[in-house]
């Protein structure tokens, strides 16, 4: 059984069908990558996958239970994660206490869970910056900080949205060995990324988006090949090897 | 022992416990309502908080669960002579029951923003309707709590104001005492985390409607617990005076004065406006009411521009310079 499958999904906003008709499956352990040019659904499909957009029609089925109409907290304890495109984080609360927010943590005990919180600090190098506000971080630290509180929700699936938009390349290179790690570790990914070489080297399957439609899905070798890929990126005025 | 940090905090509270007493002697009644009304409104300032200051949800209609507590527990006293203090307790159960049946329909409306304030001005002028035009308790006519001999467990004094003032002393020690509590708790998390960022708390498995829920109970309750004590402070009301849009807004201005979302920030906001209000409203007659909801509104301006954070950070700053003064100066003696 596939870990997340969508099917059919359709979602319009006025006159704008911004999804339409897309169906794919995510397979445990594995990492996904979906791309498309801006405006081509893509953070639309993360938003009806966690409950903060109602679909139109079509199903999401989540290890098999069908989770169209869950409240996102509740699709979250279902072990659904995400970062939001443009980051967000508890601006007035400090840095520390941002990975100390997740009810799933309710599960362990105080010290595990501070020695949890520490560790994913650590990782993405700002545990000197724990008792600082959240609000007083860079746009990059941000987005780190946010990729360290999904980790903190320990969820299966993890949906991110353009994660390395904004962090500096050092730190790039080590969120994708990282996300590696956590796949290896049993985590599946569904990154949204325009930095396509970085996704060709992470994403072991790539989806591809133009116009709500889904119009590749393969290999990033495969899809770099693919003509109506190239048409969909070059038409939206974008290059595919930059 | 010796060190200010200590001796500082145990002063002002000695202070505070002995006052009252001293005023009894040397001073006037007057005064010594005025320190009542001081801990009683820093005691509903501090309820209002909970919701408006950590959860964000900036409610503009506590009175209506101020009211109810007083309407409940005064119509349960004189329907079964039970004690006051366990009708105190029923008082403010209902106006907690209460508080979340009209929660349910407000907290859908993210970001508890202009819209909640509005959704809860509504609710709280309607409740007064109902009650002054279905004539509950009396109507407009209000209500009298019968008087009995003087007692604690009859929740009335005669021959001093004094009691009355350290029974709301008390229940403010109590109430700060259990929100600091559960601030600290995991729900403190939950709380600050729906009002920094609604979308983000939910994102990471927080039941927002519930957090939100459980935080309306517990400031309506501790509210209530107000409206009841005010029925006994003064042993008549009526609708006009336990519903007015006056009360809701003088909640949020001792709050947000003295500073949103901080344990002691409503304390601070009523120990500087209440002694300016109660004293400006015996200069002026009591007779203006609606000058007052203007004053206020300016006020609230005023603050919210000047200093957001209230004038807690101030107090703090102050507070820092005495102790480091105060610590200086016993290290060289
Ligand atoms: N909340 C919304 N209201 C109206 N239109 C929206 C909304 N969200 C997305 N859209 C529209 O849907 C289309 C797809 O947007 P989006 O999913 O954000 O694209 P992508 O993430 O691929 O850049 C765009 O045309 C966008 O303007
Ligand atoms: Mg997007």
């Amino acid at each position: 059984m596939a870990l997340l499958e969508v099917k059919n999904l359709k979602k319009s906003f006025g006159g704008i069908q911004a999804v339409n008709d897309c169906s794919f499956k995510i397979e445990d352990g594995c990492i996904y990558g979906l791309i498309g040019p801006n405006g081509s659904g893509k953070t639309t499909i993360f938003n009806l996958i966690t409950g903060f957009y109602k679909e139109d029609s079509g199903d999401i089925f989540f290890r098999g239970e069908r989770i169209n109409g869950l409240k996102p907290y509740q699709r979250t304890e279902r072990g659904i994660g995400r970062t939001f495109q443009l980051v967000r984080v508890f601006r007035k609360m400090k840095v520390l206490d941002n990975l100390l927010v997740p009810p799933h943590l309710e599960k362990l005990d105080k010290e595990t869970r501070l020695q949890k919180a520490i560790d994913l600090l650590k990782f993405v190098e700002l545990e000197r910056l724990k008792d600082e506000l959240a609000e007083n971080l860079s746009f990059g630290q941000q987005r780190l900080l946010e990729f360290a509180i999904v980790l903190m929700q320990d969820p299966d699936l993890i949906l991110l949205d353009e994660p390395t938009s904004g962090v500096n390349p050092a730190l790039i290179k080590k969120m994708c060995d990282n996300i590696k790690q956590l796949c290896k570790e049993g985590k599946t990914f569904l990154i949204i990324e325009h930095n396509i070489p970085a996704i060709m080297d992470t994403c072991g399957t790539v989806i591809v988006l133009d116009y709500g439609r889904k119009i590749a899905e393969g290999s990033g070798a495969d899809i770099a090949k693919d003509e109506r890929v190239i048409e969909a990126y070059l038409g939206a005025g974008a290059e595919v090897h930059k | 022992m010796s060190s200010p940090s200590f001796y500082i905090p145990t002063t002002i509270l000695a202070l505070l416990l002995f006052l009252p007493l001293f005023l009894w002697n040397f001073g006037s009644p007057f005064q010594i309502h005025v320190m009542i009304m001081v801990c009683f409104y820093a005691f509903l300032g501090t309820a209002w908080n909970l919701v408006g200051g950590y959860v964000g949800q900036v409610s503009i209609g506590h009175s209506a669960f101020y009211g109810i507590g007083a309407y409940v527990a005064t119509l349960a006293f004189l329907e079964y002579s039970i004690s006051p203090w366990l009708c105190m307790f029923l008082g403010a159960i209902s106006a907690a029951i209460f508080a979340v049946s009209i929660g349910v329909p407000s907290v859908r409306f993210r970001g508890g923003g202009a819209f909640f304030a509005l959704v809860t001005i509504a609710f709280a002028e309607t409740v007064r309707l109902v009650f002054l035009n279905l004539k509950i308790g009396g109507g407009a006519a209000g209500v009298w709590m019968p008087v009995l001999p003087e007692s604690f467990l009859n929740f009335q004094f005669h021959s001093s104001k004094v009691p009355y003032y350290y029974i709301i002393f008390g229940f403010l020690l109590a109430e700060i005492f259990i929100i600091h509590r559960i601030l600290k708790s995991r729900w403190g998390y939950y709380f600050v985390a729906i009002r920094e960022d609604e979308i983000k708390a939910e994102s990471v498995g927080i039941n927002t409607t519930k957090y939100k829920l459980i935080a309306i109970f517990i400031s309506a309750f501790f509210t209530a617990i107000g409206g009841v004590f005010y029925a006994q402070y003064v042993l008549y009301f009526d609708p006009f005076t336990v519903f007015p849009l006056e009360l809701s807004v003088y909640m949020v201005l001792v709050a947000t004065i003295g500073g949103r979302g901080t344990l002691l920030g409503p304390v601070v906001g009523s120990f500087i406006l209440t002694p300016i209000s109660e004293y400006t409203r015996v200069w002026l007659g009591g007779s203006f009411r609606g000058l007052s909801l203007t004053v206020y509104g300016i006020l609230l301006m005023v603050i919210v521009i000047i200093i957001p954070a209230g004038l807690i950070v101030w107090v703090k700053k102050g507070y820092r310079v005495i102790l480091d003064s105060l610590s200086q100066s016993t290290k060289h003696d």
